[in-house]
């Protein structure tokens, strides 16, 4: 599918098909997980970003049912070129009215990022200024899991993991998604 | 049922072989009786059916629980032709019933496991087991992997234009870089299977659930039907945070949901 | 005119502390307080609290306006919807060698003016603002003290606009 036409069926779907409740309620609620999560771990962020990867897993897992359904998708993405088109033209803008930019592709078309402009999650964040945060927390992490569980079931293996964010003080939001591999049907082995 | 129905009449089995099956089916309850009339009325050998069933009434008469079967009994005093009647009349309100109708719903995980079934109109298909269910919903969900390779012509067609401009992907992807390495659609496998007394459509999503289908062989629009299904599912299975990813479906909501609907489609 | 601006808790806590000058009419931006003044203001404003707390029910605005003056310092309020005030302490300078140009009608001069009133009245309102903002951080919480440091860029950029 053509970018151009996903980003079609993104707005399509947007208008139509999907109830919209408040950023502001979206935005504390995310926050207040985060905030949570924080203080139950003690501020170990490497594990506060280990816990909001598990749970965007699990929303991924079942999130891809609404995607595959609202966006009344029939037929798998050719390549994974075209995998990235639906994640940020159709999968965020159907869900959080964001369109992030696939850029920086690599040669074997495996790696891309996504660059988010605008991030409902992180609005009005300020991490917190314990000298740490600024280094090891990854507020919007809860993202990496979501695509990571949604192509897993649609078999695809992927990695994914935040280059850089603005809360941090980077210029930009940027996500590097890689491709492992096609969950193909395992087939027993031929004897032959 | 109706596979015992039509096992009989392919294999020309005798009337007191069939007795015995009628035995022993209709002791367990009187109503799959009714039901089993209907289903031998419809189909082309019913007078070799009937004169079956009157053999059975005459034995239900001499049973002193069958107060449930009154009517029939009643009928039964009268002559032959007109228990044919009763038959046929039964027979007819059913099918009334019958027409344009979804029957069933079933609901396999990507591991062919049953997690959900319902059936939707009593007297339309005759109730399996669970067991049955199960072993249903197993079966299915090999025989649809096997059709999936059941393709090779359309692949050989289709592959050998493409390989000029996009590599093989399956051994070497990823081996030459700089294109895109492309990923063909999958072969859809069984899709629809139809009988003289029902259709039963599969829809496979991209995940590997797989829903079942069975209606009315008159039944219009199932696609539709099971998108809208499928659309329940969404909301209110994969959303229900208590609900355990391929575990059986237990959820209220959904059950409601899915029954309103299929009322709807029913009545209209 | 030297400003003082604090912010403080339900509990009538110190969440936030920024002094000002006037930046206005030429002026540098630099607060000209005497050297005692930096404990003293605190004590100015609290000592006001009282007063802010019986206005605050008569007036049906956030905006208390100037309500107490203790020699020379003025002190404006603000009232939040969750009880935080804001409270504002605007000295107008004393005749010094620094100040050459001053018209009866401008903010510093006359401290309860009407313009004076207006220019803390969008003051506030800015800074209003951009706390709201900030106490949405999901790591902000209730009472504590306010250490972003956007927020104090923003109270800087405001009193800059308006005082």
């Amino acid at each position: 599918m053509s970018s151009n036409r996903a980003a079609r069926l993104g707005e399509e779907i947007w208008k139509t098909r999907i109830d919209k409740v408040s950023a502001e309620l979206v935005t504390l609620t995310y926050g207040t997980i985060v905030a949570q999560l924080c203080k139950d771990f003690d501020n170990d962020y490497i594990e506060v970003n280990k816990q909001l990867d598990r749970m965007g897993y699990n929303i991924g897992l079942r999130l891809i049912e609404d995607f595959l359904a609202k966006s009344n998708t029939m037929k798998r993405c050719s390549n994974f070129r075209e995998t990235a088109e639906m994640i940020a033209k159709v999968g965020f803008k159907i869900f959080l009215n964001i369109t992030p930019m696939v850029t920086n592709w690599t040669n074997d078309n495996k790696q891309f990022s996504l660059v988010f402009e605008e991030n409902p999650l992180a609005d009005f964040v300020e991490l917190p200024d314990d000298g740490r945060a600024q280094d090891e927390l990854w507020f919007s992490n809860i993202f990496c899991g979501v695509l990571r569980g949604a192509l897993e079931m649609v078999q695809m293996q992927v990695e994914a993991h935040f280059i850089s964010d603005i809360l941090r003080g980077n210029d930009t939001t940027e996500m590097r998604v890689s491709l492992i591999r096609y969950i193909d049907d395992e087939l027993p082995p031929e004897d032959d | 049922m109706i596979r015992i129905c039509t096992e009989f009449a392919l294999s020309g089995l005798l009337p007191s072989v069939l007795k015995e099956h009628f035995k022993s089916i209709c002791d367990k309850e009187a109503r799959t009786l009714t039901l089993l009339l209907t289903y031998t009325h419809t189909s082309h050998f019913t007078p070799f059916i009937s004169a079956c069933c009157i053999d059975k009434l005459t034995s239900f008469e001499s049973r002193p629980d069958a107060g449930h079967l009154s009517a029939a009994q009643h009928q039964k005093a009268e002559s032959h032709t007109s228990i044919h009647a009763t038959i046929k009349l039964i027979a007819s309100t059913t099918i009334a019933i019958v027409n344009m109708t979804v029957f069933t719903l079933i609901i396999i995980n990507k591991a062919g496991g049953l997690i959900y079934n319902r059936t939707f109109q009593e007297g339309g298909l005759n109730k399996l087991s669970t067991n049955d269910y199960l072993v249903l919903a197993g079966t299915f969900h090999g025989v649809h992997a096997i059709t999936t390779r059941l393709n090779p012509l359309k692949q050989s067609l289709s592959s050998p234009p493409s390989r000029s401009s996009i590599p093989p992907s399956s051994t070497t992807t990823g081996a030459t870089s700089s294109t895109v390495p492309s990923r063909p659609e999958p072969p859809s496998g069984l899709e629809v299977l139809e009988s003289e007394n029902f259709r039963m459509q599969c829809f496979q999503t991209m995940t590997g659930t797989k829903f079942l289908l069975f209606t009315d062989t008159t039944q219009a629009n199932v696609d539709l039907t099971i998108r809208r299904i499928y659309d329940l599912y969404c909301d209110y299975v994969m959303k229900n945070p208590f609900y355990q990813l391929e575990m059986p479906v237990r959820c209220d909501m959904f059950d409601r949901k899915l029954l309103s609907y299929v009322r709807e489609i029913n009545n209209r | 005119m030297s400003y003082h601006f604090i912010i403080l808790g339900t509990q009538d806590n110190p969440l936030f502390s920024y002094v000002l000058g006037t930046s206005k009419q030429g002026g540098d931006g630099q607060a000209r307080f005497p050297p005692s003044a930096a404990h003293l203001n605190q004590f100015v404003l609290h000592s006001s609290l009282d007063i802010a707390e019986e206005v605050q029910w008569g007036t049906g605005h956030l905006y208390l306006k100037c309500i107490d003056k203790f020699f020379n310092n003025y002190i404006s309020c603000f009232v939040t919807g969750s009880n935080t005030k804001f409270m504002l302490l605007h000295q107008p300078t004393q005749q010094g060698p620094g100040v050459t140009t001053r018209s009866s009608a401008a903010i510093g001069a006359n401290p309860t003016s009407p313009q004076t009133e207006e220019a803390i009245r969008a003051f506030f309102q800015e800074v209003y603002e951009s706390w709201v903002k900030t106490v949405m951080s999901p790591f902000y919480g209730l009472n504590k003290e306010i250490r972003s440091p956007v927020f104090r860029q923003k109270v800087a950029a405001a009193g800059r606009k308006y005082l």
